[in-house]
């Protein structure tokens, strides 16, 4: 028996280094993404410093500034009735649950402040504003009826206190600049401006991210708007209603569709998308709804088709999420007389919430990562700008196009792919964590 | 289909308070001697009153030929073995084998006037007026206060004062407001077994229903939770009527007012509950209650 | 306390209402995806069907008298040798005016004398002129001096960007492709390959329905199975020496008949000791060991061997043209072709067993402790990472010279490792289902009867995974094949024109380093201008889907015989 045990397990040892080539290939695409993007960090600060803030705090009296104090305010209010039981108790109920008209007036005024408001900061305000007298709203339901039951949205205040946090320095500040100033929060970006020598640093070239990043946004979650109502009425479709015969084409169909290559998708958006697009934006440009006339390439264009990409893994994720939910819950339902629409909404949707979420969020890591799609229908001219009907460029489209030129080693231009590759894999690092996360928290209660 | 069954249909009509149904059975079972007439008496009209209902899945039949009156304000109890058909007979009543689609019937089931097995009956108005506990309980996943308040919220617009107290009211009838009127917030599956059916139970009774379907309410439970039910079981029959399927022969004889034997999807004996358990008059009934099978 | 009754109702109509529309909108949101699906192909699909010169004049106005329309027929009507093609250029040209609708066909005739340019003009009358010469590299302009949108369709004939050839005309397929059965200009196929081919059909045939007389010459030769098997080997080795695809596959086919000769002879052989008779031949099916599995191997060789062996098959767009700048309509994807299966290839050689064995570490030997965690961890997360961040992840250490770099260079052996890479954790995940759907009283029964670990491994569990990783690696492969942003990061070339050598990385001096794959061949080519680009790179997207197809019809018929296989 001895001589068994003394054995060296070769199978073992072999089969664990080989698994271990995971965390180098982990670490390997973090030494690169970092190691270069500090190289680019570093050459920028050289001549522009790390961080440079121009303060302004008599911009504490602006509406920015107004917007910030208004939602930090809400966010102590919230932390404050949290722990006063009592209090809570006594403020009349009805200032916290008005009839459906005033509500629905209240949502529509948080709507408004988006399209007419005059910056992100209202908006904002208004929006955390409401979130959070709905939360005490609750907060105050769960003290009257008792129990040490959660209350949802605890995540609110969370969110109050870093939207509050920003807009704080949002309107005591001028501007931002230097290295990481310029990268993370300005807005242009021109990296190879009108220079003499197109390979080093010069004056003209402004590396402001957010252009690039407001794109992407622009492209995943309009993807996200066309994808969730679709992807989800699909999964409801197939779990609750499916006829057998209509199952048994939308299926394979969804396979199909997840199946296709992303280049073209690309070359259909370009092929034939763009100029729908582009006749749906004259319509609204000869209405005088937006400013620019269109352009065959434009975010639209990428979200409708990236929306498309991302719907079969939205259905099946959030399909799997229904199908969890025990069938009893909704005989349950359907034997106090709700009808089909009314248990789903009502029992089966909030049962498998977090599920559906999980989806979201893992497509939503999909649409930012997508690359040749948007290269294809979105541009690749970096723009900053509202109109989704303008052409601009995603972080992706920036990465494959800039690689398509001329690209020695070590020079600037190289330099800001990794930055921006960097940017892109913490963002997709952190949604596929949360989505991860979510699924198997969900997976464990069923 | 009996032969006798289209005369019958008048002499029901003919004869208030007694209900009389003659059946010939020619298909040879073998274990069966039943006689050529049988009588199902109750008290009152019925409440509902199931006729002729042949059930099959696929093309199995479960249920042969069964004719069922329901009295109100009773507690009616349907005791078998394993596979007899209680279960399925009891979900034709509102119509929750429609979710089965493999499942289909033909037979009457006369509610207060609704033929509830047309193919236009008002489900939603069926199930509301039929409600039923399952056999494990399935609180939703919200609090206590949105579990009991569901129902109510589906068929009324109540202001929150209102509802506060349909759900009060509710809590209170199923013996469970002692325990959680201090968290009512709480989620209802954080509950006990006996509490969580308890639950159910005032679930299904807030929107005060007429008749309240139980399959098995108590087989999931202990039996102090099982002697709680019971005893809740006997206070809601001076509100509502009740019909309770049980695997527990000793639970039927101490709660019910009346009894139907079921074997093999045929309703082999039904009366009142004493009638049954001290003098059947079907020898296979009476093997069944002493232990014989089953 | 209140009554129920006293409360309001709730509107029975417009539950009804709410419930309907909810199930008509739940529906259609399910068939929203098959209508995209449908117009994507369709949409992808229309440009592969030759189109000419098309176009609308938008009627004149008051201040711009005429409008034009400009065509410029580079190469049409010459064939290779400079003498004419005689097919006509119909050019049909329709309006609606205050007198009806009027169609007129132009006849276009492209000549050999040079410089000479033509107008057409359309007038309330009609054409100027109905038929007209032009040069070949000389404009075609047809001007309307009319207030409404005039309609210019060519019919017919040879395309403005036609290539030297003079093709492809009006309603052409732009994927010619030829299929030719046995004889074409002299036999199609080697004899002996042939020969090959038609013995395992004949043997694949016999494990189905065994023709008794033969059965005895098959035991004979069975008792002698290492000299057959030895015999097919040299059989096989010889025909493969020839080179070609077909070669390969025909000696394949020799090795699988000598297999099945094997199998078949022992199976008569336990029939026999059994006490049965020979011509029992459903208890000879029951006898022949692995029998479906060697059905499948069989019938699948054959199939794959049809396409090569008896047929010659060309499609000259994906395995002899490279793209070409001047005419569009003459470019294929030979480099980009070869450049995938290259590719995926040294990926499959590169991913697979790392992979498989991470995934076999993981499910069958780990601990459940802190690494074990934390590689799960990764894998997972890994395969959510976008592909352009794998691309510079290979920029960076397989193309770059330095730092992390190996500097191979953008070439398709850095290529194939960078997708490798990208495809592994795809790989350890499949593997890991199909090993964790390997029902562990398996293990259990292993162990007990005294195996080591690796025996359990090897011996009982592998086969039994073995289709799901399969049928998982094929997917995985069939994930990467269709991926352009990563390879565009390691520097895929455009317009290459020689066949891609793998190994050319590792020789420093070799300037024919540079690749492509399909789909970045689609990506340049979406970007070039023209109409013919367009059908060009719709051409190449057809290639591209149906190669998937393929790979994903080999994986699902794999899933299904041995699901079958399971269940059974």
């Amino acid at each position: 028996m001895s001589k068994v045990r003394s054995k060296f397990d070769w199978s073992a040892n072999i089969l664990f280094v080989m698994s271990t080539s995971v965390i180098l290939i982990t670490f390997g695409i973090i030494q690169t993404l970092v190691f270069e993007a500090w190289n680019f960090f570093s050459e920028l600060a050289d001549s522009r410093g790390w961080l440079n803030i121009d303060w302004n705090f008599s911009g504490i009296f602006s509406n920015d500034g107004f917007a910030a104090i208004v939602i930090l305010t809400a966010f102590g209010l919230e932390r404050y009735l949290r722990n006063k039981k009592t209090v809570l108790k006594n403020l009349p109920s009805d200032l916290f649950h008005p009839n459906l008209l005033v509500k629905v007036g209240i949502w529509l005024v948080v709507l408004l402040t988006l399209f007419f408001g005059e910056s992100l900061w209202i908006f904002l305000c208004a929006l955390c504003t409401v979130l959070i007298w709905r939360r005490i709203a609750n907060l105050q339901e769960a003290t009257i009826r008792g129990g040490d039951g959660e209350v949802s949205g605890a995540w609110i205040s969370t969110v109050t206190l870093v939207f509050g946090f920003a807009a704080l320095m949002a309107s005591i500040t001028h501007g931002f600049s230097g290295a990481l100033g310029e990268f993370f929060l300005q807005t242009e970006w021109t990296p190879s401006g009108a220079c003499p020598d197109r390979r080093s640093l010069c004056e003209n070239m402004s590396f402001g991210v957010n252009s690039l990043l407001l794109t992407t946004l622009q492209v995943a979650f309009g993807a996200l708007i066309i994808a969730i109502p679709l992807g989800v009425g699909t999964a409801i479709y197939l779990s609750e209603y499916a006829h057998p015969r209509i199952s048994a084409i939308v299926k394979p169909t969804l396979e199909i569709l997840a199946g296709i290559p992303s280049v073209v998708y690309g070359f259909f958006a370009f092929l034939y998308i763009g100029p729908l697009v582009v006749e749906l934006g004259s319509w609204l440009f000869e209405n005088g709804w937006i400013d620019d006339p269109p352009n065959p390439l434009n975010p639209l264009n990428g979200a409708i088709v990236v929306g498309v990409m991302i719907l079969p893994l939205i259905a099946s994720l959030s399909e799997d999420a229904l199908r969890a939910v025990p069938n009893e819950l909704r005989e349950g339902s359907l034997a106090l007389g709700a009808t089909r629409i009314e248990t789903t909404a009502r029992v089966m949707i909030p049962a498998s919430l977090s599920g559906i979420l999980a989806s979201i969020v893992l497509a939503l890591s999909r649409a930012v990562g997508e690359t040749m799609a948007v290269t294809l229908a979105v541009g690749t001219v970096a723009a900053f700008t509202g109109n989704m009907f303008l052409p601009a460029q995603t972080m992706t489209a920036y990465i494959a196009q800039r690689v398509g030129g001329d690209l020695p080693f070590g020079e600037i231009g190289y330099l800001t792919i990794f930055a921006v590759g960097l940017y892109l894999f913490m963002i997709t690092l952190a949604l596929n964590l949360l989505g991860n996360r979510i699924l198997e928290a969900y997976r464990e209660a069923y | 289909m009996t032969e006798n069954s289209d005369d019958e249909e008048n002499d029901l009509k003919s004869a208030p308070g007694q209900v009389v149904v003659s059946s010939t059975d020619d298909k040879g079972v073998e274990e069966k001697d039943l006689q050529s007439t049988r009588e199902l008496e109750i008290e009152g009209e019925a409440h509902l009153m199931v006729t002729d209902m042949d059930l099959w899945y696929g093309d199995k039949q479960a249920l042969y030929d069964v004719t069922l009156p329901i009295a109100r304000n009773s507690v009616t109890a349907l005791i078998g073995p394993s596979g007899c058909g209680k279960s399925t007979l009891l979900r034709v009543m509102n119509r929750m084998n429609d979710l089965i689609p493999i499942c289909h019937y033909q037979g009457k089931i006369d509610f207060e006037g609704t033929e509830v097995t047309d193919d236009d009956a008002d489900m939603v108005e069926i199930r509301k007026r039929i409600g039923m506990v399952f056999q494990r309980p399935n609180p939703f996943p919200k609090s206590i206060y949105d579990n009991v308040a569901y129902g109510v919220r589906l068929h009324y617009k109540p202001s929150r004062a209102e509802l506060d107290q349909v759900v009060e009211k509710s809590i209170k009838r199923s013996a469970l407001w002692d325990e959680v009127s201090d968290r009512l917030h709480e989620l209802g599956t954080s509950l006990s077994g006996g509490q969580q059916q308890r639950l159910c139970i005032a679930r299904s009774i807030a929107i005060e229903p007429d008749i309240i379907l139980m399959d098995e309410p108590c087989s999931a439970l202990d039996p102090i939770a099982t002697a709680a039910i019971e005893e809740l079981i006997l206070e809601l029959k001076k509100d509502f009527t009740v019909v309770i399927v049980t695997h527990s022969m000793s639970q039927a004889a101490r709660i019910s007012d009346y009894t139907g034997f079921m074997y093999l999807g045929r309703l082999v004996e039904f009366g009142k509950t004493d009638q049954i358990f001290s003098n059947p008059k079907e020898k296979l009934t009476e093997r069944y209650i002493t232990g014989r099978f089953g | 306390m209140v009554a129920i009754d006293s409360l309001q109702p709730r509107n029975r109509r417009l539950r009804d209402v709410g419930e309907k529309s909810g199930s008509i909108a739940l529906a259609g949101s399910a068939v929203v995806g098959l209508l995209f699906l449908l117009v994507l192909v369709w949409q992808i699909a229309a440009p592969t069907v030759v189109s000419g010169a098309n176009g609308e004049i938008a009627g004149a106005t008051e201040f711009i008298p005429e409008n034009e329309f400009l065509v410029e027929w580079k190469a049409a009507n010459w064939d290779g040798d400079s003498s004419y093609l005689t097919s006509q250029i119909l050019i049909e040209i329709s309006w609606d005016d205050s007198n009806g609708s009027h169609v007129e066909t132009l006849n276009v005739r492209v000549i050999e004398e040079q410089y000479i340019s033509a107008d057409v003009h359309i007038t309330e009358s009609g054409l100027s002129e109905n038929t007209v010469e032009v040069s070949k590299k000389e404009d075609l302009a047809i001007i309307s001096s009319m207030n409404v949108p005039v309609k210019i369709e060519q019919i017919s004939g040879p395309v403005p960007a036609a290539d030297l050839t003079g093709l492809p005309e009006v309603g052409d397929f732009v994927i010619p492709a030829e299929v030719i059965v046995l004889w074409g200009e002299g036999p199609v196929f080697e004899a002996q390959e042939l020969l090959a081919w038609i013995s395992l059909l004949f043997l694949t045939v016999m494990l189905t329905r065994p023709i008794v007389s033969v059965l005895p010459y098959l035991e004979r030769a069975a008792k002698q199975a290492r000299y057959v098997k030895i015999i097919a080997a040299v059989f096989a080795l010889g025909t493969m020496s020839f080179g070609t695809l077909s070669a390969f596959l025909g000696g394949l086919c020799w090795w699988a008949c000598g297999v099945t000769v094997c199998r078949i002879g022992a199976g008569v052989t336990r029939l026999r000791e059994a006490g049965r008779e020979i011509h029992q031949t459903d208890r000879l099916l029951h006898s022949i060991s692995n029998r479906e599995d060697l059905l499948l191997s069989n019938r699948m060789l054959i199939v794959f061997a049809f396409l090569f062996i008896p047929l010659e098959i060309s499609i000259p767009f994906l395995t002899e043209r490279f793209q070409d700048g001047i005419y569009p309509y003459a470019s294929g994807l030979r480099a980009a072709f070869y450049g995938t299966i290259w590719t995926m290839t040294i990926a499959m050689i590169v991913a697979i067993p790392i992979s498989v064995g991470a995934a076999i570490y993981l499910e069958e030997y780990a601990e459940p402790n802190r690494i074990t965690k934390l590689i799960q961890a990764l894998v997972t997360n890994l395969a959510g990472v976008p592909s352009i961040v794998f691309g510079m992840f290979g920029l960076a250490v397989f193309v770059q010279q330095g730092g992390l770099g190996w500097g191979l260079g953008p070439s398709i052996l850095a290529a194939g490792l960078t997708m490798g890479v990208m495809a592994m954790p795809i790989v350890v995940l499949a593997s890991q289902e199909a090993l964790r759907s390997v029902p562990s009283s398996l293990r259990e029964s292993a162990f007990g009867v005294g195996c080591t670990r690796w025996q359990v491994v090897r011996d009982h569990i592998m086969p039994s995974a073995m289709p799901g990783i399969m049928t998982g690696s094929i997917l995985a492969m069939s994930r990467i094949m269709g991926e352009a942003a990563p390879l565009i990061v390691v520097g895929a070339a455009a317009g290459i024109w020689f066949d891609p050598d793998p190994l050319a990385a590792l020789d420093s001096g070799n300037p024919f380093t540079d690749f492509t794959v399909i789909p970045v061949a689609i990506y340049q080519w979406t970007g070039l201008e023209g109409e013919a680009w367009k059908s060009m790179a719709a051409a190449a997207s057809v290639a591209l889907i149906g190669l998937l197809v393929a790979m994903n019809s080999v994986a699902i018929i794999l899933r299904q015989h041995f699901r079958k296989r399971l269940k059974a």
